[in-house]
C-alpha cells in the first residue's frame, strides 16, 4: 500500500489539523457505504499519522514497511493482457513445487 | 443452470505437492500416442488436435474436436483444461472457472491450469503458493513485474541484500520509465530492508540506486537503528548526529513534528545510556551468572564494570523539556530521578505531564507510588482516585485508592477542605472491601463520637467487635484511631483497655493473621501513630505462638497464610511462622517449601546469594514429603524452578488468581 501520506494526499509537513481536515474531506467523498475498500485505506492511513507523536515515531524509531515487494507485484499484476498458451508452453512452465 | 461447485478442500485446491503423473498425462505432455491403450488413442489425438487448433486461433474447431472425448474418458481433464483456456481467452471467466473447478487435483491438467486460473479466480489465487504466482507472472507479466517478483525471495531475515540491490538497480530504469510513482515505494522497501537486515555496504549501494532519502540524508538514523543493539556506543553517536541534523530545521519537518521527533531521539539516547548502565551492573553473560550461582554463593553475583555511556538523566531531561506530553518519557525520567533520590524533581516532572494529560493512567500510577514513597498521602490519594475514575473495574487500583482515602482522611483529620474530605470519607468507608472493614467502622465510630451521636457510637463499636475474625484487628484499629484523632485520656481509655484485654486473652491464627494484614495496610498507606511498633511486635509474637497452639486452625489455612505471606514478600515473618508450622505438621511438604522460599526471598531482598547448603536441605525434604501429597505436581514444578540456577525465581505464582 502507498504511504499514508500518499493515500491521504498530504505532504510530510502537514500538521494535525491539515491531516484531519483532509481525512474528513476524503471520507465524505469515499463513504463506507459507497467505497468500502477505499474508505478502509483512508481510515488506516489516518490512524497511522493522525497525531504528531505517531508521525514522529514513524520517522524516528519505527521501521515501518508501508509496502512490501509482494504488494508492489500485486499492484503491477492487475489488468495484465491475456494471451494464448500452447500445450508445449504450459508443460514447459509447469510450476515446480516442494 | 449453474453447476454446483465441487467440494474440493482448500488444501486439495492448492498445488502443493508433485504427485506421480498419470501415464496418460505423460503421454499427452510428451505427445506420445503409443503410450496409450489402443481404445483411447482417438481421445488422445483429439486432445492434441484440439490444442493445435486453439493455438492457431480456431477456438470453434478446437471445441468441436473435443466432442470426441466423453465425460468418463481418462482424457476428460484435458478436455476441461482446454475448454477453460478457450473461455479464458474469450474473457469468459465464469465459464473458465466452471471448467477448471471440475479438474481432479491429482491430474496434470489441474496443475497446468493453476497459474492461468489464478489470474481470474481470486479465491483460488489466494491459496496458491508463490511458485504458481511466479509462473503466472512469467506467462502474462511485464519485465518490471518479473523483476519485482524476483525481489521477493531476496529480502528477509538472514539474507544478504547484495542480490536484492542488484535486482533493484536493474529494476529502477523500468520503474522510472513506466511507473515513476512507484519509485519512492521501491526506495522505501529497500530502505526498510537495509534497516532490518542490512549491513553498511548496502547503504552505499542504496545511495547509488536511489540517492539520499529526504528524511535521513546522511543515514544517521538507519545507522543508529542498526547499531544500537549490538554496538550502543556507535548507536549513540549516530543518534546524536541525527539530532544535530534535526536541529538544522530541515525542509519538510513542521516545527511541532521536529520538536517531538527530537524528543524521541533524545529519549532513545537516554534509554541506550540507561541500558548500558544496567548492563554494567549485571553479570557479563549467562554463563558467568550460572557459574556464580553454581559456585553456591562463593561466586560474585554482581560484576561492576564502568558504564560505557554517560548517564541517561540529562538526555531525558532535554527530551522532556522538548515534549513533556510523552508519558513513556515522563516515567523514564521519574524513575531515574527517584533512583537518584531526587523525589521533588520526579514529582515536578509528573505534575508537568499531568497538567497536559490529567488522565494519563501510567503517569498517575507512577505519581501515586512516588507520593506514597514521599509520604504525601493526599496527592497520592488524588492521583489514584483520578486513575480509578477512568478504570473503575481495576481492583488493585480501587484497593489502593480506598487505603489511601483512609490514610489521607486520618491525616487530614478535621482541618481540611470539607468537599475533599467528604469525597475521601466516601471512598474510605463505602468500598465494601473486607480488608478495610475494621478501618471503616472505626472511622465511622470516631465521626459519631465527634458528632456526639451516642447510639451511632455504640452501633459502630458493636459492628467492629463482631467483624468475622476481626476481633483483634478491630481492637487495634479503634485504639489507633483514638490516638490518631487525639481523644482525651478519658475517651481513649476504653479502647486501650479493650486492646489490652484482647492481647491478654487467646486469639486464633486467623484473627491474628487478619490483624497482621491490617497492620500491613497501615504500612502500605502510611498510617502512623504512637505505639504502632509495639502493637505490630505483639501481633507477630502472638501469631507465632498461635501457629503452634491454636487447635482451631487446620493445615490448609496455614498453607494459605504462608502462600499469602510469600506473595507480599513477608519472608522474615514467614520464616519464623513456617518453622512453627513445620514442627506442628512435620509431614506437610508446604511448610518445608516455605522455609526454602524464605531462604531465597531473604537472599534476593538483601542482594546476597542464598545459603545453598541449607536450601538443598529444605528442597530435598520437601521433595521427599511431597511424594504422596495431592499438591505434588505444583510443588515439584516450584522446586524445579528453585533449583534451576539460571531460572528467575519469581513469586508471581503465589499471587491470588
Amino acid at each position: 500500500m502507498p504511504s499514508p501520506y500518499a493515500v491521504l494526499g498530504v505532504g510530510p509537513d502537514a500538521d494535525d489539523a491539515a491531516i484531519r481536515s483532509r481525512y474528513l474531506e476524503l471520507i465524505r467523498e469515499f463513504s463506507p457505504e459507497n467505497a468500502p475498500v477505499r474508505f478502509a485505506q483512508i481510515r488506516a492511513a489516518f490512524e497511522k499519522i493522525q497525531t504528531v507523536e505517531l508521525r514522529a515515531d514513524r520517522l524516528v524509531l519505527e521501521i515501518v514497511a508501508d509496502d512490501t515487494p509482494e504488494e508492489l507485484a500485486e499492484e503491477l499484476a492487475v489488468g495484465l493482457p491475456r494471451r494464448r498458451l500452447g500445450l508445449h508452453e504450459l508443460v514447459r512452465g509447469l510450476p515446480v513445487n516442494n | 443452470m449453474a453447476r454446483k461447485r465441487p467440494n474440493i478442500s482448500a488444501k486439495a485446491a492448492t498445488v502443493e505437492r508433485t504427485p506421480p503423473l498419470h501415464p496418460y498425462d505423460v503421454a499427452v505432455s510428451t505427445l506420445n500416442p503409443d503410450a496409450v491403450a489402443a481404445e483411447h488413442r482417438t481421445e488422445l489425438l483429439a486432445v492434441l488436435s484440439g490444442f493445435a487448433r486453439y493455438e492457431a486461433g480456431d477456438d470453434a474447431a478446437a471445441r468441436e474436436t473435443l466432442q470426441a472425448i466423453g465425460a468418463s474418458s481418462p482424457f476428460a481433464d484435458w478436455k476441461l483444461l482446454l475448454r477453460g483456456l478457450i473461455a479464458f481467452q474469450a474473457n469468459d471467466d465464469a465459464r473458465a472457472i466452471e471448467n477448471w473447478q471440475r479438474l481432479k487435483p491429482e491430474r496434470l491438467p489441474f496443475r497446468l491450469a493453476a497459474p492461468v486460473r489464478s489470474q481470474c479466480d481470486p479465491e483460488f489465487e489466494a491459496i496458491q503458493p508463490a511458485s504458481v504466482k511466479l509462473q503466472a507472472a512469467q506467462y502474462f507479466g511485464t519485465p518490471m513485474l518479473r523483476s519485482v517478483l524476483e525481489l521477493i525471495p531476496l529480502i528477509g531475515r538472514d539474507r544478504a541484500l547484495d542480490k536484492a540491490m542488484t535486482v533493484a538497480e536493474k529494476l529502477m530504469p523500468l520503474v522510472k520509465a513506466e511507473r515513476p510513482s512507484l519509485v519512492p515505494r521501491l526506495a522505501g522497501i529497500l530502505y526498510q530492508a537495509v534497516a532490518r537486515y542490512g549491513k553498511p555496504a548496502d547503504l552505499v549501494h542504496y545511495r547509488k540506486i536511489f540517492g539520499a532519502p529526504a528524511h535521513d540524508p546522511d543515514f544517521h538514523r538507519i545507522n543508529a537503528l542498526g547499531y544500537e543493539v549490538n554496538s550502543p556506543e556507535e548507536g549513540l553517536k549516530h543518534w546524536l548526529s541525527y539530532d544535530k541534523w534535526l536541529q538544522t530545521s530541515p525542509p519538510g519537518w513542521e516545527p511541532n513534528l521536529l520538536r517531538v521527533a527530537r524528543a524521541l531521539v533524545l529519549r532513545q539516547v537516554g534509554r541506550l545510556c540507561h541500558i548500558s548502565r544496567m548492563k554494567s551492573e549485571a553479570p557479563d553473560d549467562m554463563l558467568s551468572m550460572i557459574e556464580a550461582l553454581m559456585s553456591r554463593g562463593r561466586g560474585k553475583m554482581l560484576l561492576t564494570k564502568k558504564p560505557t555511556l554517560p548517564p541517561a538523566t540529562n538526555f531525558w531531561r532535554d527530551a522532556f523539556a522538548l515534549n513533556p506530553a510523552d508519558a513513556e518519557l515522563t516515567i523514564d525520567l521519574m524513575e531515574d530521578l527517584q533512583e537518584m533520590g531526587d523525589f521533588d524533581e520526579a514529582a515536578a516532572v509528573a505534575r508537568r505531564h499531568l497538567a497536559i494529560h490529567p488522565d494519563s493512567q501510567a503517569v498517575l500510577g507512577a505519581f501515586g507510588e512516588l507520593c506514597v514513597e514521599m509520604g504525601d498521602r493526599i496527592p497520592a490519594y488524588e492521583a489514584y482516585r483520578t486513575a480509578l475514575q477512568a478504570n473503575p473495574l481495576d481492583a488493585k487500583l480501587r484497593r489502593m485508592t480506598t487505603g489511601l482515602a483512609h490514610s489521607a482522611y486520618r491525616s487530614l483529620s478535621a482541618k481540611h477542605d470539607a468537599t475533599k474530605s467528604a469525597a475521601m470519607l466516601k471512598d474510605a468507608v463505602e468500598s465494601g472491601d473486607p480488608i478495610f472493614a475494621a478501618l471503616s467502622h472505626s472511622l465511622l465510630g470516631v465521626l459519631a463520637r465527634k458528632a456526639k451521636k451516642v447510639d451511632e457510637i455504640a452501633k459502630q463499636e458493636a459492628v467492629l467487635n463482631a467483624l468475622p475474625n476481626g476481633r483483634v484487628a478491630g481492637a487495634i484499629v479503634a485504639a489507633a484511631d483514638a490516638t490518631i484523632f487525639k481523644f482525651k485520656p478519658a475517651e481513649k481509655k476504653p479502647y486501650a483497655d479493650r486492646l489490652k484485654e484482647v492481647f491478654a486473652g487467646p486469639a486464633t491464627v486467623v484473627e491474628l493473621w487478619y490483624a497482621q494484614l491490617v497492620m500491613q495496610q497501615f504500612d502500605k498507606i502510611g498510617i502512623d501513630y504512637t505505639g504502632r511498633g509495639t502493637t505490630g511486635k505483639k501481633v507477630s509474637a502472638m501469631l507465632l505462638d498461635a501457629v503452634k497452639t491454636d487447635a482451631t486452625v487446620n493445615e490448609r489455612t496455614l498453607v494459605e497464610i504462608g502462600k499469602a505471606m510469600i506473595a507480599i514478600r513477608r519472608f522474615a515473618d514467614l520464616d519464623k511462622l513456617a518453622a512453627g508450622m513445620n514442627s506442628r505438621f512435620p509431614m506437610n511438604p508446604w511448610f518445608t517449601l516455605f522455609l526454602a522460599e524464605c531462604l531465597l526471598g531473604k537472599a534476593a531482598d538483601s542482594g546476597k546469594p542464598p545459603p545453598w547448603r541449607k536450601l538443598d536441605t529444605w528442597t530435598s525434604k520437601t521433595r521427599r514429603l511431597s511424594r504422596n501429597h495431592p499438591d505434588l505436581i505444583w510443588i515439584e514444578q516450584r522446586l524445579q524452578k528453585i533449583e534451576d540456577p539460571a531460572g528467575p525465581v519469581d513469586i508471581d505464582e503465589y499471587l491470588p488468581n
